[in-house]
């Protein structure tokens, strides 16, 4: 038992240090407590109507489920004030969310729906809304209107009543729609950065245990924010009450029911969000199991069973839990033109990263990058060979560049690479509208070092992987892995950048161009040598970078890794000309569940991405085979340190010490 | 035009702080931002000091901004974030994306940082959707660029230019301040704060080029655009910035108020802003060139 915690007495205290509860993920983000007020705002279902079907679900008497039915007559602006009451009273939480809980909530024309959102969501304390919902009965306006409301800084749920992945146990409780469905309303919210919470009923007719842990499953391999539990409750009315009587259903214990529960919160990873673990129906309706009218009883069971087992959620889920491209971790190599692509794909990358030969990406040197034609090419010889192509297009463009970089985003997207790298949140959102189901990676430009920068542009835009600034510790990089609901990427070898990406303008500074506004820094068109009679010196604009003595070895001018005066000293007082490689630490990124480590160097040769890339294949996979027994191979070692930027290697920010 | 007063961007002591908020309650500038921008460490200012200020500066009639982290790392720091977000009194300026999230969370209009990184309308637009209701421009932003925004900028948002001060070009995990010294971050004994100007950083030909702050790279020269505040009036800019610097701060602001009043006179006030000046000054960055180059 956790040391100062009475469980029996106040088991709403204790679940959430186990459990990614919606009122630790509410408190997390808000500082303060969030709670949903349940609105009925008149709906009916489809599938009681007859345009999907007739009669409902057999376990639905929808009064059971709005346990303030009786406000449902009301405005919702009395229905809001009303629940605001109520839970100031009863819990003290002074921001509410409106639940629009009861049928089908988005069964209506798009202009309603508009009227009874905006209404609820212009009343006060109110910071976001519910939607519950059908999956087939998500319309993309609907979607769009709810992306809108994200955008616009809301809180914003779409809950969807999925209740088992088995489509034939939903044809037996007459649901009228089948998994299919719900893949498809999952894609399109998706698709929109909208954060789902999906409903499962426990103890379904002729399902068990098995079947909810399989269903989970299947949910969580679509990716999910949210998750309701719900033991299934015979209430009048209904068709299963008759079942029931006849002795064809036969309820769960109150045991079978916790056990099941902790089974899927173990399953489940961490990042996600329980907003419920059990379901009560009014006393006067519930016929049974006689259990589910106690609710805290329940809470308890399932408290008291997650203590036994000493266990907590994510505690069985897969190492790369969560929305993942697939489960293991890629390598993602560098190609600045087609020989170099051909030298990485063929060595073993699972990704390349390219960008256009126009100034709109964050290599824009001179000779390097593809032209459509060889990008097009490019994309065939890469998926011939099962390795994905991202291409990167990380510039903030200004409106002079702005039509140069759309033009390259939709050239990106007709050609079928996997995904863009972008960074602007003007062309994130251009995306977003003009070109759905292009697959969006915030760039290492977009500057995201924490967990509320990476959800702004998940929930504004759905990216789906960030890549990490490389300004982060190793304990920093495993704790955004684990709370966040995108991919992780992080940088594994090349050269290194020592000021966070996307805040850095000395380039800019010294030579009028800088990586935000034109892709390049320290650019080669300013650099000067000049020999002295004391050794060579090197210039950027004109501005003295360094001065190399006779002999020794003089690196490229990239104006933070030269050497100042700082004080009474000359230094490398910003950062030596050193390369990263992480190698040390694979097993640490890859047990974190980093979903894709990264080699910069899309200005190297061809003859270095294949070096590169054959070594950190190596690597990888027999870190991959077995993490705890991995010992980085002197070979390997004595490869990369050649190839490194002043042949000197460094695990940057990733170690405390560096820093 | 108003005139802001930009957060300090130096590790102080505290009777240093109040004193020189004192010093600026009789002043003629507009907006005051207050709080801590560049280093997560830096704890002689809490939360509460802060507000105090704010509200003697309120009282002395100043709009005044909370300011946040550049650089948000760790959970400690989005918690103190958080905090600053739901402060209840004053608007907040978002130096990060994960104030911009907080902020929208909490659905408070706000002011956007120089560090956003917001280049064009369709990225403006976006920041005004989440509540901004100020933005500020990327110091390597030139005019000709900004008109080009402003010709299309969202209804209802204001625009502010950073135009007076050492310009803070770079964040970095590392501290520069503490590197000179030889130590590491975690143990860096608070070493910036004997630099209450910053440690300046010379090439080897002894030219002054940068000034470590910590983990922020400030340009050693101030980036000054009072030669231009006409041009700043015409593209309808709504508030002009000066960060502190090295120097008598209510006396420039004093010239620089007069000078944002009547811009028509500015190049004469320029002329007596520049004799108070004891650093060199650059404008590059508006002139669409490197941002080191004066006129």
């Amino acid at each position: 038992m956790e040391p100062g915690i009475s469980i029996a007495s106040r088991p709403e205290r204790a679940l959430p240090i186990r459990v990614n509860t919606f009122g630790r993920y509410a408190q997390g983000l808000y500082g303060e407590r969030v709670h949903k007020i349940a609105i009925n705002a008149g709906f009916t279902c489809p599938n009681r109507d007859g345009s999907k079907g007739w009669g409902g679900c057999t376990f639905c008497n929808n009064r059971s489920f709005s346990p303030n039915e009786h406000r449902s007559m009301h405005a919702i602006v009395e229905q809001v004030n009303s629940g605001r009451a109520v839970v100031r009273r009863r819990t003290g939480a002074r921001r509410l969310i409106a639940y629009f809980q009861a049928y089908t909530n988005t069964y209506a024309d798009i202009e309603r729906l508009r009227a009874l959102y905006d209404e609820a969501l212009a009343q006060p304390d109110v910071i976001g809304i519910a939607i519950g919902t059908r999956p087939d009965c998500v319309p993309t306006e609907v979607l769009d209107l709810l992306a809108e409301y994200r955008y616009r800084g809301f809180e914003v749920w779409l809950e969807l009543g999925l209740q088992s992945a088995f489509d034939h146990t939903l044809a037996r409780v007459n649901r009228g729609h089948g998994f299919a469905e719900y893949r498809d309303a999952v894609y399109r919210a998706r698709a929109r950065g909208l954060p789902i919470c999906t409903h499962l009923i426990i103890g379904l007719p002729g399902e068990t245990g098995a079947h909810a842990r399989m269903s989970l499953q299947h949910v969580l391999e679509l990716g999910v924010e949210g998750l309701k539990l719900h033991p299934l409750h015979v209430v009048k009315n209904t068709l299963l009450a008759k079942q029931w009587r006849q002795g064809e259903y036969r309820p769960l214990t109150m045991q079978y029911y916790a056990e099941t529960v902790c089974d899927l919160i173990e399953l489940t990873p961490p990042q996600v969000v329980f907003h419920r673990l059990t379901g009560t129906a009014p006393a006067d309706l519930l016929l049974a199991p006689d259990w589910c009218a106690h609710k805290w009883q329940v809470i308890n069971a399932i408290q008291c069973e997650l203590l036994q087992r000493g266990t907590h959620q994510g505690w069985r889920a897969p190492p790369f839990g969560g929305p993942v491209m697939n489960r293991r971790v890629e390598l993602v190599c560098p190609a600045g033109g087609p020989a170099a692509l051909r030298a990485a794909v063929d060595h073993g990358a699972d990704a390349v990263y390219t960008g256009f030969r126009d100034g709109t990406n964050a290599r824009n040197f001179p000779g390097l990058n593809f032209d459509t034609d060889e990008l097009a090419q490019a994309v065939d010889y890469a998926h011939a060979r099962n390795t994905k192509v991202l291409l990167a297009l990380n510039i903030y463009p200004t409106p002079e560049r702005w039509p140069a970089a759309v033009s390259a985003l939709e050239r990106a997207a007709e050609l079928a690479v996997d995904a863009v790298i972008l960074a602007d949140p003007g062309l994130l959102h251009y995306a977003t509208q003009q070109l759905p189901g292009l697959r969006l990676h915030l760039s290492v430009q977009g500057s995201a070092t924490n967990r509320h920068a990476i959800d702004y542009y998940h929930e504004l835009f759905g990216i789906r992987r960030v890549v990490l600034p490389r300004v982060l510790s190793l304990a920093q990089v495993s704790h955004l892995a684990e709370q966040s609901a995108v991919e992780i990427e992080v940088f594994g070898f090349g050269s290194l950048c020592v000021m966070v990406e996307g805040r850095c303008a000395l380039s800019s500074f010294v030579t009028g161009e800088s990586p935000n506004q034109h892709g390049i820094c320290s650019p080669a068109r300013a650099v000067r040598w000049e020999e002295t009679p004391t050794g060579r010196q090197s210039r950027l604009n004109n501005v003295l970078i360094d001065h190399f003595s006779t002999g020794e070895a003089a690196g490229y001018p990239t104006l933070c890794k030269g050497r100042f005066l700082v004080g009474d000293r000359v230094f490398h007082a910003i950062e030596e000309p050193t390369g990263l490689n992480v190698l040390e630490i694979l097993p640490e990124l890859v047990n974190a569940g980093v979903a894709a480590i990264k080699v910069e160097g899309r200005q190297r040769s061809p003859a270095y991405v294949a070096q590169v890339t054959r070594t950190l294949r190596q690597a990888l996979d027999t870190c991959l085979a077995d993490p705890q027994r991995f010992r980085v191979r002197e070979e390997w070692q004595e490869c990369l340190q050649q190839l490194a930027e002043g042949h000197t290697q460094t695990l940057g920010a990733y170690s405390r010490p560096w820093q | 035009m108003r005139l802001a007063l930009g957060p300090l961007l130096y590790y102080w002591d505290r009777e240093s702080i109040f004193d020189f908020y004192k010093s600026i309650q009789d002043t003629a500038v507009d907006i005051v931002y207050l709080g801590e921008v560049v280093c997560g460490k830096r704890r002689t200012m809490r939360l509460p000091d802060w507000l105090q200020i704010g509200e003697e500066l309120a009282a002395a009639g100043k709009e005044v901004v909370l300011s946040t982290l550049a650089l948000i790392e760790a959970e400690s720091e989005l918690a103190t974030l958080r905090k600053i977000c739901a402060n209840g009194r004053f608007p907040v300026e978002a130096n990060d994306m994960a104030a911009v999230y907080a902020l929208a969370k909490l659905k408070q209009p706000f002011i956007g940082g120089p560090h956003l990184n917001i280049y064009n309308p369709e990225a403006l637009a976006m920041l005004a959707c989440s509540g901004a209701r100020r933005w500020t421009i990327p110091v390597e932003m030139s005019a000709s660029t900004l008109a080009a925004i402003q010709a299309q900028r969202p209804a209802q948002i204001e625009t502010e230019v950073f135009a007076l001060g050492r310009l803070p070009l770079a964040f970095s995990a590392r501290c520069f301040t503490a590197r000179a010294h030889g130590h590491g971050k975690d143990d860096c004994g608070f070493v910036c704060a004997q630099y209450p100007e910053g440690l300046p950083l010379y090439t080897q030909e002894k030219e002054p080029f940068l000034i470590l702050n910590g983990i922020q790279t400030q340009s050693a020269s101030l980036y000054s655009l009072v030669e231009h505040l006409e041009e700043l009036e015409q593209l309808e800019v709504d508030v002009v910035r000066v960060s502190p610097f090295p120097g008598q701060m209510a006396e420039i602001i004093e010239l620089l108020h007069a000078a944002v009043m009547d811009t028509a006179k500015a190049e004469k006030t320029a002329a007596a802003i520049q004799e108070h000046l004891t650093l060199p000054v650059n404008d590059g960055y508006w002139r669409g060139r490197p941002g080191i180059g004066g006129t």
